[in-house]
C-alpha cells in the first residue's frame, strides 16, 4: 500500500509539470543533486530526499560502530583531526548544536560555535557575506540550522568545493540527521524496516522532522506510515510525501509498532490553526490509554524537547516505552557518521582532482 | 514632415478586432478567424501612420526601408511593468528599462506606481514622463496609485492624477483591506470613468512565497492557495457589479479564478484580464529546487492552470499579456527561497516567449499579437496597437525566421534576475518604432546574433 502511494507521489513530481528551467550545471545527469558528489558520494548532507537505501544503511551501519567510541574512558577517534567544524546556528537550538559539538569534537575536529543573532543579519550582512568570511577563516564543514526552508541548500551552493555542508534543520524543509537518528533509534529496537507500522502525531504541516522521517522511511522500506493531525495541520497533500493520513488518533494507533510524537509550537494556539491546549491534548495527546491501542512492544519516540500535558503525557515520556533519551545518545553516533562520510568524501574527491591535475601537468611536461 | 516607408513587408491586418467579444459570447476558438497577413507595404508621416496596403500605390518618401519580407506587427503594449525608478534604481531606471522594453518590441508601457515617492501625486507623473522622454522613446504610461501612499485608506487624486497622464489606477501589490475603501475606490472612478488596474490577492490569504500544493508541502514552503485568487476575485466582481467600474483584473493565475472572470463577462460586467507572460511558462515544478528566480507573486501555480491560462488566451477570456516585469538586484534573490523578494524580470525574455507561447499552442502568431496589441489597447481605450491609417506609428518588424539562445549575460534590463538561460527561442525583434521614431535597430546592435539565421518560412 505505501508501496502505490510512494510510487504516485514520486510519478508526480517526475511527470506532467516536469520542471522547465535548464540548469546548465545540471544538464548532464538528469537529477544531479547538489548533496552529491560527481560520483554519487554523499559530500553535503541536506537532506533524505534524493538519497539512496544504501546510503542510509551506509550512515547507520557507520554509526553503530561509533556508538562505542562514547561508552570508552578516551572518547575520541581521529577521523577530522585538523579540520574545522563551525556549527552556523540562525536559530536557537542547544540540543542539536550539543550533539553536533559533542559528535565533532569525538571526530578530533576543532569547533567553532557561532550563533549569529538575528540583529546581526538585520545590520545589514546578508548571509553570503557571513558566509564567505568564515570561508576565508579556513572551516572545513559548516553546520547549519536556519529559519527559512532552503537556507542549507542555499548555502551548499554557494560555499568552496572542499567545505561539506551539514543542514540541522532548515525552516519546514528538512532536519536530516534527526531523522537519522531516528531511523537508528527505531532499527536498535525493531529490526526489519518493512514489517513496522509507524505512526506520527501532531503539527506535520511546520515540522521538518516529520518530513525527513517520512522520506527515511520510505526509502527504508516501512511497510506502512500514518501521519495523524487536525487537518489544519495536516493538509491533503502530505499524501503525496508517501503516507496515510488520519485524522483520528486511536483508530490510527491500531497495530502501531513506533509512535512518533512531535513538538507543538506554542505560536500555533496563539494563530488560528488549534483552539487550545486541552483540546488538543484529547484529540491528539499521546495518553497511557490510547498507548494500549498501540502493540504492547510499541515504543515511543520524540524529538525533544517535549511539551509534557500537550502532546505527550509525562508517564508516557518517561515510561518503559519511551526511548526519548536513547534517541540523544544515538544522536551523537549518527552525527560522527554523517560528518565522517561527507568530510572523507570531499577529501577523496579533492586527492582525486588533484592527482587528475598532477597528472595532466606530467603529460605537457 | 518626414515621411517614412517599409516596403517589402508581410503586415499585420488588424482593422477591426472579429473576436473582440468573443469571450463573451463564448466563442470556441476555432471559430476565431485567424487574422489576415497580407504582403505590401507601410508608411508613416510624422508619427502616424498615412499608408497601408499594395506597394505599387505608395506615394514617395524621405526614408526607404526595406524588411526584406519579413513581418511588421504593431507596437507591443505592455500593459504592467515596474520600471523602480524614481527610488529603487539599483533594480533598474527608466533609461535602462525601457531600452529592454523596445528591444522586445514593446512600444506602450504602462508603468507601476510602487515606486518612491509612490505614484499619487501630478509631481511624480510629470517626473516620469519627462525622464521617459529623454530616454529612447518608449510611450511610458504611468499607473497611478489608487489609493495615497498605497495604504489602502484615503482616495488618490485621480481626475488630477488622470489629467497629470496616469493611464489606470493600482494599489500595486499592495492590496487594499478595506472592503468599504475598495467600494468607495470603484464608485469614485466610475463617475470619472477612470480605469482600475487590480491584482486579484486576498491580503489574509496571501502570505506565503509559493503555490500551496504538492511542491509547498514538499519543500516546507509556506503556501498562497488558490483561494487567495479567488476570493478575492469573487469580492472584486461583486463590488464591479454593485458600482459599474472598469476593472482590469491583472496578472491572473489560476483555472478557477479564470472561471469567475469568464462568467462575470457572461454576466456583462465591465471586467478584463491579463497575465503575465511567465505564468504561461513556468509552474510550481519549477520552484522545486528551491529556485528563487522562479519566486514570482502570484505564485506560479500547477500544469492544470498554466494550460488553462494558455487555454484563455485562445479564448479571450484574458484580453492581454502583460510582461508583469520585476527588476530585482542580484542580492535580493541571493537569499534561501522564502527570504527572496518575488518577481522576475521579464522584459528581455518578453517577445521570445510570445513567438515560443504561438509554436507551442498552436494558435498561430495573430491571437498572441492580438494579446500585446489590440487586446490591451481596447481595454485602456487607447489608439494605438493596430496598423492602420490615423493610428499612431507603433509598430516593429519581427524576423520569424531566427534561432537564438538565451542568455542572462546578454539582458538589458539591470535586473538579472531571469530564470530563462539556454531556453532556445525563435524569432526576435529587427526594429522597433515608436511615434514614427525608429527606438531599437537590431542591426546596428547585436549583429552577431544573425549566424543563427536558419532558411525556413512560416
Amino acid at each position: 500500500m505505501t508501496d502505490f502511494i510512494q510510487k504516485t507521489a514520486s510519478d508526480q513530481y517526475r511527470g506532467e509539470g516536469s520542471c522547465h528551467i535548464k540548469k546548465p550545471d545540471l544538464m548532464t545527469s538528469a537529477h544531479q543533486d547538489i548533496q552529491l558528489t560527481t560520483s554519487g558520494e554523499l559530500k553535503h548532507f541536506l537532506s533524505i530526499e534524493g538519497l539512496s537505501r544504501d546510503k542510509l544503511l551506509e550512515i547507520l551501519d557507520t554509526a553503530e560502530r561509533f556508538v562505542g567510541v562514547g561508552e570508552k574512558a578516551n572518547k575520541k577517534v581521529p577521523l577530522l583531526r585538523g579540520k574545522t567544524v563551525a556549527n552556523l546556528f540562525f536559530e536557537n537550538s542547544t540540543r542539536t548544536r550539543t550533539t553536533f559539538e559533542l559528535a565533532a569534537k569525538r571526530l578530533s575536529a576543532d569547533v567553532l560555535n557561532i550563533n549569529v543573532s538575528v540583529s546581526a543579519v538585520t545590520k545589514g550582512e546578508s548571509l553570503l557575506d557571513t558566509l564567505r568570511n568564515l570561508q576565508a577563516m579556513q572551516c572545513d564543514m559548516f553546520v547549519v540550522r536556519h529559519s527559512s526552508s532552503g537556507a542549507a541548500h542555499f548555502i551548499a551552493s554557494h560555499v568552496e568545493p572542499h567545505i561539506s555542508v551539514i543542514n540541522a534543520g532548515d525552516g519546514q524543509h528538512s532536519h536530516p540527521t534527526q531523522a537519522m537518528l531516528d531511523m537508528f533509534a527505531i532499527r536498535r529496537n525493531k529490526g526489519d524496516f518493512s514489517k513496522l507500522k509507524v505512526v506520527i502525531v501532531g503539527d506535520i504541516l511546520h515540522s521538518r522532522v516529520a518530513r525527513s522521517q517520512i522520506h527515511a522511511l520510505n526509502i527504508l522500506g516501512t511497510g506502512n506510515i500514518t501521519a495523524v493531525g487536525p487537518k489544519t495541520l495536516l493538509p491533503e497533500q502530505v499524501k503525496e510525501l508517501g503516507v496515510h493520513i488520519r485524522h483520528d488518533l486511536d483508530g490510527a494507533l491500531e497495530g502501531a509498532d513506533v509512535v512518533i510524537g512531535l513538538r507543538l509550537q506554542k505560536e500555533r494556539m496563539r494563530s488560528a490553526l488549534l483552539s487550545t491546549e486541552d483540546e488538543y491534548y484529547r484529540n491528539f495527546g499521546l495518553t497511557e490509554r490510547r498507548m494500549r491501542l498501540a502493540k504492547p512492544d510499541a515504543i515511543v519516540m520524540h524529538p525533544g524537547p517535549t511539551n509534557r500535558g500537550v502532546e505527550i503525557e509525562s508517564s508516557v515520556a518517561d515510561g518503559p516505552q519511551s526511548i526519548i533519551l536513547e534517541q540523544v545518545t544515538g544522536g551523537i553516533a549518527v552525527r560522527m557518521a554523517i560528518m565522517s562520510i561527507a568530510m572523507g568524501n570531499i577529501d577523496k574527491n579533492l586527492a582525486l582532482s588533484n592527482e587528475a591535475g598532477t597528472s595532466k601537468q606530467t603529460t605537457a611536461t | 514632415m518626414t515621411t517614412t516607408s517599409i516596403v517589402n513587408c508581410r503586415y499585420y491586418c488588424a482593422d477591426g478586432r472579429e473576436d473582440s467579444d468573443a469571450a463573451a459570447n463564448e466563442v470556441k476558438p476555432d471559430e476565431i478567424r485567424p487574422k489576415e497577413i497580407k504582403k505590401g507595404a507601410i508608411q508613416y508621416t510624422n508619427g502616424t501612420i498615412s499608408y497601408i496596403g499594395d506597394a505599387d500605390k505608395l506615394s514617395d518618401s524621405d526614408h526607404t526601408i526595406d524588411a526584406n519580407n519579413k513581418l511588421v506587427i504593431p507596437g507591443l503594449i505592455d500593459c504592467y511593468a515596474r520600471l523602480r525608478e524614481p527610488g529603487f534604481e539599483k533594480a533598474g531606471t527608466i533609461a535602462s528599462e525601457t531600452l529592454a522594453a523596445a528591444k522586445s518590441g514593446i512600444t506602450t508601457l504602462f508603468c507601476a506606481p510602487d515606486t518612491s515617492p509612490i505614484i499619487d501625486e501630478p509631481g511624480t507623473v510629470e517626473l516620469i514622463r519627462r525622464r521617459a522622454a529623454a530616454a529612447i522613446g518608449v510611450n511610458v504610461l504611468p499607473i497611478g496609485a489608487l489609493t495615497s501612499g498605497l495604504k489602502g485608506e484615503q482616495l488618490s487624486e485621480m481626475q488630477i492624477l488622470s489629467d497629470a497622464g496616469c493611464i489606470a489606477f493600482s494599489n500595486g501589490d499592495k492590496p487594499v483591506m478595506d472592503n468599504q475603501v475598495l467600494r468607495r475606490v470603484m464608485e469614485y472612478s466610475a463617475g470619472f470613468d477612470l480605469n482600475l488596474i487590480i491584482a486579484p490577492q486576498d491580503p489574509w490569504l496571501s502570505g506565503g512565497v509559493a503555490h500551496e500544493g504538492s511542491v509547498s508541502i514538499r519543500l516546507g514552503l509556506p503556501g498562497i492557495p488558490l483561494a487567495a485568487e479567488t476570493v478575492a476575485l469573487s469580492q472584486l466582481i461583486e463590488l464591479c457589479y454593485q458600482t459599474g467600474a472598469k476593472v482590469h483584473f491583472s496578472r491572473l493565475s489560476s483555472q478557477r479564478g479564470l472561471s469567475l472572470v469568464r462568467q462575470a463577462k457572461k454576466d456583462n460586467i465591465a471586467v478584463t484580464a491579463d497575465v503575465g507572460i511567465d505564468h504561461l511558462f513556468l509552474t510550481e515544478m519549477d520552484t522545486s529546487d528551491f529556485n528563487t528566480f522562479c519566486h514570482a507573486s502570484p505564485p506560479f501555480r500547477t500544469h492544470a492552470d498554466k494550460e488553462a491560462l494558455r487555454d484563455a488566451i485562445k479564448t479571450g477570456v484574458l484580453d492581454a499579456i502583460c510582461s508583469n516585469h520585476a527588476p530585482h538586484e542580484l542580492d535580493a534573490k541571493l537569499t534561501p527561497y522564502s527570504d527572496s523578494e518575488p518577481g522576475l524580470s521579464s522584459l528581455d525574455s518578453f517577445t521570445g516567449l510570445l513567438v515560443k507561447l504561438a509554436d507551442e499552442m498552436n494558435t498561430g502568431l495573430p491571437t498572441i499579437i492580438d494579446r500585446v496589441t489590440a487586446g490591451p489597447a481596447k481595454c485602456f481605450s487607447l489608439p494605438h496597437g493596430r496598423l492602420s491609417v490615423g493610428a499612431p506609428a507603433d509598430l516593429c518588424i519581427l524576423d520569424t525566421e531566427t534561432y537564438w539562445e538565451f542568455s542572462t549575460d546578454n539582458m538589458i534590463s539591470r535586473g538579472k534576475n531571469n530564470p530563462y538561460q539556454g531556453w532556445d527561442f525563435h524569432g526576435s525583434v529587427e526594429l522597433t518604432v515608436a511615434g514614427g521614431k525608429t527606438i531599437y535597430n537590431h542591426s546596428h546592435g547585436h549583429s552577431d546574433d544573425h549566424n543563427h539565421t536558419h532558411d525556413r518560412n512560416i
